[in-house]
């Protein structure tokens, strides 16, 4: 299904910007270039960030908490493997993918873990800086309810990535 | 605070892999870990760049428009005192329809516009946000996304037989995630009220 949807949307943007008349080519180096620029910039963050996941990873740390804290997830159904991920991404975006990507080389993409995993990093978004970036560009130190708005999506987004790779994933 | 952050992670790691005697899998997890940071940093950076690509595309073939023309009759429930047809509400649908195409960095502009706009027509004092800019910055840290593109590709990468068979799970979790923060915000304001 997901190869389908993928093939979809790349050609029916293709095709749609012919339609519209535009230079399909040009706009696609164009904003290529703009990605590159951006994935550039988040090198050396990414680069911090897995030498802190990879150090904790091998220390035992994470293995520890994730034992202390197995039963109030497994209350919901969160494959313990993922919790790194819950606590990273509201404040790293760079941390967040250097978790999921170890969290994959340890499961695989295609386990439970692997799979909630990528449904939390897909339907979550670094909380924290993207409050910072906003309410700093109008000078707002008071965020009033957003926070605590904020975090309770978060959660419930993770909760329902594993419900929804539970029940449309078969696993 | 991602100063405290990362000092806490490294001294945590070395403290505890000293003391439960994993002090060799941590110097070597430390020594791969500029390895392993390549390999992903060519894997996120490939992604990037290929999906910025085609939703450059997306933009100049107007469907960042046609998105916005979706949204607007969503947002008078969202957002109901947003004035309408005012800046504001134009900067707000441009900020929402580039998220939803997954253009960070086309979003991020008419965000901070959006943002200002409806700061100069805030009334409430000593330096609160109004009830709009507070909808507003949740609506920015639920990422509701058509194509999750980086997490796809890191996927593949990783040798996934379906990358893509994700997108389902992630439009609901998203959609939920986005409901319950709006949910607590209105429930908030009015106990503040």
């Amino acid at each position: 299904m997901g190869g389908y949807l993928v093939i979809i949307t790349v050609s029916g943007i293709v095709a749609f910007g012919l339609v519209k008349g535009v230079k399909v080519f040009d706009a696609f180096l164009e904003g290529a270039r703009e990605g590159l620029y951006t994935a550039a910039g988040i090198i050396p963050a990414l680069t911090a960030l897995t030498l802190c996941v990879s150090a904790l990873r091998a220390s035992g740390a994470v293995e520890a908490l994730g034992q202390l804290v197995a039963p109030l997830i497994g209350m919901a159904h969160i494959p313990t493997e993922t919790l790194p991920l819950m606590l990273i991404r509201p404040v790293s975006g760079s941390g967040a993918l250097a978790v999921l990507q170890s969290i994959f080389s340890s499961c695989g993409p295609d386990s439970e873990a692997g799979r909630v995993a990528s449904v939390m990093m897909g339907s979550t978004e670094t909380t924290f800086y993207t409050i910072t970036v906003y309410f700093g560009s109008v000078g707002i130190k008071k965020t009033g309810c957003t926070i605590p708005a904020a975090l309770t999506a978060d959660l419930t987004g993770m909760i329902i990535a594993s419900l929804t790779v539970r029940l449309l994933m078969g696993n | 605070m991602m100063n405290y952050i990362f000092a806490a992670m490294i001294i945590i790691a070395a403290v505890w892999g000293i003391v439960s005697g994993n002090s060799a899998d941590v110097s070597s997890a430390m020594l791969e870990s500029g390895i392993s940071t390549a390999r992903l940093m060519l894997t996120v950076a490939g992604g990037m760049t290929l999906w910025s690509g085609i939703m450059s595309i997306a933009e100049k073939s107007g469907l960042t428009d046609i998105i916005a023309g979706i949204i607007r009759p969503l947002l008078r429930i969202i957002m109901p005192d947003l004035e309408k047809g005012s800046d504001a509400e134009k900067y707000v649908c441009m900020n929402i329809s580039a998220n939803i195409l997954g253009l960070g960095n086309a979003a991020t502009p008419p965000g901070i516009k959006a943002m200002k706009a409806m700061a100069s027509q805030n009334r409430c004092p000593d330096g609160r946000p109004s009830g709009e800019m507070v909808t507003f910055a949740v609506l920015n840290t639920a990422s509701v996304q058509i194509i999750p593109a980086t997490v796809m590709t890191l996927r593949s990468a990783a040798g996934s037989a379906d990358p893509g068979g994700i997108m389902p799970c992630v439009w609901i979790s998203s959609v939920c995630a986005l409901t319950a923060g709006l949910l607590v915000c209105n429930v908030l304001r009015r106990s503040n009220e």
